[in-house]
């Protein structure tokens, strides 16, 4: 279903690696992957598909430039440009298409708000077919993980007003929609005799696709999501709810003790030794959190001291993306490149 | 246990009054350690055997199927009927999902599992250590069609049935050639002997075939529009591609005011659920679909099935046009046909089949470039048999030849201008003596719907509305 809509994700005036970028979308992470969807603008997208199958996707990329809307920069780079044609398809396409609101200001994974989503469609099943004291029914297949989650939810929030404290959840967040999309987005729901409407049945634009679809629902979540997290304190089955299904930290928790660490003042090879992690590892940790962190959260200074960025300053100068290592490299320790990359964040981050 | 018993669990755990045709024969037969390759309709509760042998002795059943999407269906329906300890075993899952399941498979009487997951050693380590009630082998047809082809771990079975220690076999189809059962009984241990074979005729007497040969693509379309407009519903139209199916949806939805929605199986999990629950519900009028549309559906009051493209056997073909009229209502399946429809699924077969040259390629090269990963991992599987280049360029060779000739009846059958139920159940092995000679037709005008009492009564323009959030919550929930 992702065809089409992988041309928004190139642009005309930076080369960008397709490896990246399926990386991106299917959470294949590495520090270096993270880095470039720092650089093309993409984080948003971490984790938006899946299921993506490499095969499909080389076929997509390689038939756009086929069809002249991307370029190769190079032979073999996997780098590719939009050429204008492809600029022109890109526009026309956003033009059609959903264009993302929320899931920007997001500052959750993704795959947060799609087991959100997962299980409160199951959870609403569950109440909805209680209100009519039904037991016999087909309930909504999602993953084994979010099943086990509403269950012990449900065992958790069963009492007897449950229904009305439900309700009140669900439109407290209606409320803060256009009435239109509260109406569309409550009509996709499953419950007692409610099959949910899909896509073509909700007077959605005609032009929409599956992934238009499913963008909408997502980032509707995502804006749920939002909405949920001011509300941390309540108590309501809802918030429960959600809280259970944030399993995925932003930084995972090694990532966090090295960034406290490193603001307490310990050095990267103390941190290495006490925690036996390579040093490489904690490297790595950095600038995982350096890409992830809004700027103010991170301690660049600890690093980039003012002799670091005046000879990097003088070694460099151009677009960053065109920058060479090799260029400022001056023995072999690793400690160079770790400080070349967060310069480049930092910069990034900076704009 | 006798039959008596049989009886008396069917109506007090499951609360029917009789068995369907041959259940009771095929529990008899499990019952008495015997193991059963059962050929039993669509809708002719294959369910409920398993889901009795379960209720009747301990231990897990545990059920392969296919396909993920009817592995999901079949964990609903277990649960809808009452089922809690139901588990699906397939790629969807987290390490440490199936790790969770594989530490606790005692706590399960059901599990649904693909071959391929089953061929995983910690799959086979964790059952052996298990008490197995039954294996069953659902859509068992499939062992000797898909096996071959792109699902190696098909072939693989037999030999994890005899790893498993040989538990109990409950094969199940709904349609199996002579050949094929003799095919599928024979891959199991021979000496396994003492086998139960159950098989029911495959004519459906409420089914009317009729079959039109149009002239080309464009009259063709629009009959399948005068057919929808005219047929009583509920329907299902077959199309072989996802795209048709979903752009037929719209065309006829526009062009008929009938809620005509696409089925697929590049859909995701929730809009299929949707749309098979508006189908169950009535909301849908005709459902265009691929394939992947029917095998979990439970819909009793299916009027017709309509196939835009040929099914690419007759095995096929009987058990999609058997999703018509499991209520026993008077249904039809129309069969529309253009000269030259058969390329596609003649480009299908060459497409799944790797050629020559491209099997020498890999095996003798190491040239990956025209294979797929699927063929990569059925060529190991053959050579870890022990087999020559030269015997498995032969084997898909044969392949080859054994599936266009398949696909050939199909073809026969919708070029027949007559005799269209004898043909299809002499295929199938089955007596055509009694068969009534009066409920098929050939060609437009033979077409009369009326005297069938199957001409659609009113088109409703039934147009889905979204009403106020606030009334859909009073409705979710219940309220005043």
């Amino acid at each position: 279903m992702v065809n089409e809509f992988l041309i928004t994700l190139f642009s005309s005036v930076q080369a960008r690696r397709k490896r990246v970028i399926f990386g991106l979308l299917k959470r294949r992470l590495t520090v270096s992957t993270e880095y470039w969807g720092l650089r093309y603008n993409l984080l948003t997208y971490v984790g938006l598909f899946p299921h993506l199958d490499q095969h499909i996707f080389d076929q997509q990329i390689a038939q756009f430039v086929e069809q002249a809307l991307l370029i190769e920069i190079g032979t073999d780079t996997n780098q590719f440009l939009l050429t204008d044609k492809g600029q022109a398809a890109k526009q026309a396409y956003q033009a059609k298409h959903y264009q993302i609101q929320y899931m920007i200001i997001a500052t959750q994974p993704l795959s947060n708000v799609r087991d959100f989503q997962q299980a409160f469609w199951l959870a609403n099943q569950v109440i909805s077919e209680s209100a009519y004291q039904n037991k016999r029914y087909y309930p909504l297949q999602v993953d084994l993980q979010t099943k086990n989650l509403v269950k012990r939810w449900y065992r958790k929030v069963y009492q007897n007003d449950i229904i009305s404290e439900w309700v009140t959840g669900i439109t407290e967040f209606l409320k803060q929609l256009p009435p239109i999309t509260a109406n569309q987005l409550a009509a996709t729901w499953v419950g007692h005799q409610t099959p949910g409407l899909n896509l073509e049945q909700l007077g959605l634009p005609t032009v929409w696709t599956a992934i238009d679809f499913y963008l909408w629902e997502l980032d509707l979540f995502a804006y749920w999501q939002q909405f949920l997290s001011q509300k941390q304190d309540n108590k309501q089955a809802l918030v429960t709810l959600w809280q259970l299904t944030q399993c995925q930290t932003f930084l995972s928790p090694g990532i966090q003790t090295t960034v406290q660490q490193v603001c307490q003042g310990v050095s990267m090879t103390t941190i290495s030794q006490q925690r036996h992690l390579k040093i490489g590892t904690v490297r790595e940790h950095l600038l995982t959190a350096a890409i992830r962190l809004p700027k103010q959260n991170f301690p660049y200074d600890l690093f980039l001291t003012r002799d670091v960025v005046a000879y990097l300053q003088n070694h460099l100068d151009g677009s960053i993306d065109e920058w060479r290592f090799t260029d400022v490299r001056t023995s072999d320790d690793p400690l160079e490149f770790f400080l070349f990359r967060l310069y480049e964040i930092y910069l990034t981050k900076k704009r | 246990m006798t039959q008596i018993n049989l009886k008396q669990v069917l109506q007090k755990q499951f609360g029917f009054e009789n068995f369907k045709t041959g259940q009771e024969e095929i529990l008899t037969a499990l019952m008495a350690q015997q193991s059963t390759l059962a050929v039993l309709p669509t809708g002719g509760g294959k369910t409920l055997i398993y889901q009795m042998m379960g209720a009747l002795r301990p231990g897990l059943v545990v059920i392969v199927t296919p396909l993920l999407s009817l592995m999901q269906d079949q964990v609903a329906r277990l649960n809808y009927l009452g089922e809690k300890q139901v588990v699906a075993l397939n790629s969807n899952l987290t390490f440490q999902e199936k790790q969770s399941i594989l530490n606790n498979l005692a706590r399960y009487h059901f599990i649904f599992v693909s071959p391929e997951t089953l061929n995983q050693e910690a799959v086979k380590i964790a059952l052996q250590r298990t008490m197995i009630n039954l294996m069953v082998i659902d859509e068992a047809h499939t062992m000797v069609t898909w096996g071959q082809d792109f699902r190696p771990d098909y072939l693989a079975l037999p030999q994890i049935h005899i790893q498993l220690n040989e538990p109990q076999l409950l094969l199940l189809t709904a349609t199996a050639t002579p050949n094929m059962m003799q095919e599928i009984v024979a891959s199991f241990n021979p000496t396994a002997k003492n086998w139960f074979i159950y098989q029911q005729p495959v004519d459906r007497p409420n089914i009317f075939l009729h079959n039109e040969q149009l002239a080309n693509e464009a009259i063709k379309k629009q009959r399948l529009k005068t057919l929808v407009q005219t047929t009583q519903g509920p329907g299902i139209v077959y199309f072989t591609s996802r795209k048709l199916a979903t752009s037929m949806a719209e065309w006829l939805s526009d062009e008929t005011g009938l809620n005509v929605v696409a089925y697929h199986a590049g859909m995701d999990a929730i809009s299929r659920y949707r749309v098979q629950q508006q189908f169950m519900q009535g909301d849908i009028d005709v459902i265009t679909a691929t394939s992947a549309f029917g095998m979990g559906i439970d819909k009793e009051d299916v009027r017709f099935v309509i196939h835009y493209h040929l099914s690419n056997d007759l095995a096929n073909y009987l058990q999609e046009i058997g999703r018509a009229g499991r209520d026993g209502k008077q249904s039809v399946a129309i069969l529309l046909y253009v000269v030259g429809d058969e390329s596609i699924q003649f480009n299908l077969i060459d497409q799944s089949i790797p050629s020559e040259s491209t099997v020498k390629a890999y095996l003798d090269r190491d040239e990956k470039t025209q294979i797929t990963e699927e063929q990569i991992k059925l060529l190991t599987e053959y050579r870890h048999q022990g087999l020559s280049t030269t015997s498995i360029v032969e084997l898909f060779a044969n392949r080859k030849k054994l599936r266009q000739n398949k696909l050939q009846h199909m073809i026969d059958y919708a070029q027949a201008k007559t005799q269209l139920r004898n043909s299809i159940s002499q295929y199938f092995g089955n007596d055509t003596k009694h068969l009534s000679q009066d409920t098929e037709s050939v060609g437009v005008t033979a077409w009369q719907p009326e005297q069938l009492n199957l001409a659609r009564q009113e088109i409703n323009g039934h147009i889905t509305k979204v009403s106020e959030w606030s009334q859909q919550l009073k409705k979710l929930f219940n309220l005043q």
